[in-house]
């Protein structure tokens, strides 16, 4: 993977003298693959759509100002996959960093069926955000090639769907139903197999504040690093931490086309390590590129934690 | 100090099989990429159509003998004992030992000809990476695919039997350069228009090449008619041109 650039600047609009304002981090990063096999991430969330504080009554919470059509979940009932479209990320407490997908709106309301029931009664500070689809990134100007190029979203069951382009839109593996709708959930990834070489964009925000992304066990989940700009070295992730000492490993592949293991990453309850746990250094330490992603094998469900590249 | 060493020694003693066993699936997907005539279809001798029949996706594993062929029970069990489907189930008896894969319904041919799907799962150890893939396509009635997910321990695959072989079966074998076994996690489709006469292996095996699509060959019973029949349209052709040119 030759990645061209990528520009992050910081959107001044509503600036002004003698304010405090945080001002969203967007950007762009560009990736040229060569072909052969990869671990994407795209690393960016779209803009807010909302934001704010509020309590969490029966897994719904108030608010105003949102569009049902933007946030609902997709409703398709000619055979297209349907989706979340949303998702409404916890910025405080316990479950802050942590994302959950709105599955119905009002006027008035979301609400979330995953949210877990200790968060009932809580007040929470949220923020919520479209996914970012594989439309989004995949589109037919990448040089995609159609019914060859391949996308696998590794599911939380263990299974895993493919995705190729086909008549100019992404589908499923039969080539005919529409699914580039299909979310990349903040901070997971894809594995692409290419025949030749793609140009790939992202564009988006930079997430200022932390992602925890979850894992599940019998499942090679996808975790990238929510830093489109630069490597992340395991020993300054959060990786160590993340992982269940001894048990949970990452892999890290070579983002070369080549697909070959570059380190296994294992943890001694704090430190990431090697897989002779001993702890890695700064020196030593593998690094996941930008836009590329570890694969985790985890023994019980968890989150693995990504520290934001920018301060909030 | 040397305590300490004990201990991680013993640590790495006992968590050792924990974390050979937290390693990553190591499984791919193999997609067939024949929804319709611009992917490339797989027709039948006559260039039509296919609606009845199935495709194996697999590794051949002995040699490619070009004597047999044509689609005969004989030769149907020279290739069935070297084929390994990649999704045959992985253990058991009566069946050649596969990869584990799932078997999806749209494997067997639509109405419409088309191929699609991908079988997912498939054990890299049997198909590691580089493996050269192949479709063993089948005209044949009354015979399907079962469909089966990933890790199965039923057979998905029909056995042809010598009456199917009276019953005008017809076959392509087919590769390509591009059908390589991926990189463990990855997938593969394999399309049919990818089979090109710039192919350096043999591409297509038997069957013949029509551009995008590609075609089956039929029994030998049915192409020695063929070739009866072509023969006396030639024949018949020469002697009315001649008659013809007798009566001018």
């Amino acid at each position: 993977m030759k990645r061209i650039f990528a520009l992050i600047f910081a959107s001044l609009s509503g600036l002004s003298i003698a304010q405090t304002v945080s001002t969203p981090v967007v950007g762009f990063s560009k990736y040229n693959l060569s072909a052969g096999q990869y671990v994407f991430s795209p690393g960016f969330t779209k803009a807010p759509v909302n934001q704010g504080s509020a309590v969490i009554t029966t897994k719904t919470i108030s608010l105003s100002g949102v569009s049902t059509t933007t946030l609902a979940p997709t409703s398709f009932t000619d055979g297209r996959p349907n989706y979340p479209t949303s998702y409404i990320e916890i910025l405080s407490g316990t479950y802050s960093g942590v994302a959950f997908d709105i599955t119905s709106v009002t006027s008035s309301s979301v609400s979330s069926a995953d949210f877990p029931s200790d968060l009932n009664g809580q007040n929470i500070s949220y923020v919520i955000r479209n996914h970012v689809t594989l439309q989004d990134v995949f589109t037919p100007d990448t040089g995609f090639a159609e019914y060859s190029d391949g996308i696998t979203v590794w599911n939380s069951d263990g299974s895993s769907s493919l995705r190729y382009l086909a008549g100019g839109i992404i589908t499923t593996d039969d080539f005919t139903t529409p699914a580039g709708h299909m979310p990349i959930y903040p901070g997971s990834g894809v594995i692409l197999n290419i025949g030749s070489s793609v140009t790939l964009q992202t564009t988006g925000q930079v997430k200022a504040t932390m992602t925890k992304v979850p894992v599940y066990p019998n499942v090679n989940n996808i975790v990238g690093t929510m830093n489109p700009s630069s490597n992340v070295k395991v020993t300054s992730s959060l990786l160590g931490s993340s992982l269940a000492a001894y048990a949970d490993s990452a892999v890290i592949y070579s983002n070369n086309g080549g697909f070959s293991l570059l380190a296994y990453v294992f943890s001694d309850g704090s430190s990431a390590t090697d897989d002779s746990f001993t702890p890695y250094t700064s020196l030593n330490s593998p690094s996941i590129s930008n836009g590329s992603a570890a694969i985790i094998n985890v023994a019980t469900p968890g989150y693995v934690t990504l520290s934001s590249p920018i301060s909030p | 100090m040397k305590n300490k060493r004990i201990m991680k020694m013993w640590a790495l003693f006992l968590f050792l099989p924990l974390v050979v066993t937290s390693l990553t699936q190591a499984a791919i997907s193999i997609t067939i990429a024949s929804p319709n005539s611009t992917s490339g279809l797989i027709l039948d001798s006559k260039s039509q159509i296919v609606t009845s029949g199935f495709a194996r996706v697999g590794k051949i594993t002995g040699t490619i003998d070009l004597g047999k062929k044509d689609p005969t029970f004989s030769n149907y069990q020279y290739w069935d004992s070297i084929f390994v489907d990649v999704n045959d189930p992985t253990t058991g008896t009566g069946t050649t030992l596969g990869g584990g894969g799932s078997t999806p319904a749209a494997w067997n041919f639509s109405s419409a000809g088309a191929l699609s799907s991908s079988s997912t799962g498939v054990l890299s150890a049997t198909f590691p990476q580089n493996t050269q893939l192949y479709i063993w396509a089948f005209k044949v009635s009354g015979k399907t695919l079962t469909t089966t997910s990933a890790g199965s321990s039923s057979v998905s695959i029909p056995a042809l039997d010598a009456t199917d072989f009276t019953n005008g079966v017809e076959w392509a074998l087919l590769t390509a350069d591009e059908w390589k076994a991926p990189a463990d996690l990855g997938t593969i489709s394999l399309v049919i228009s990818q089979i090109t006469a710039a192919d350096t292996i043999q591409s297509p095996i038997f069957g013949s090449d029509l551009g995008a699509s590609v075609t089956m060959i039929p029994e030998p019973s049915t192409s020695v008619l063929m070739s009866i029949g072509l023969a006396l349209l030639l024949i018949k052709g020469r002697k009315t041109k001649a008659l013809k040119g007798f009566n001018s």
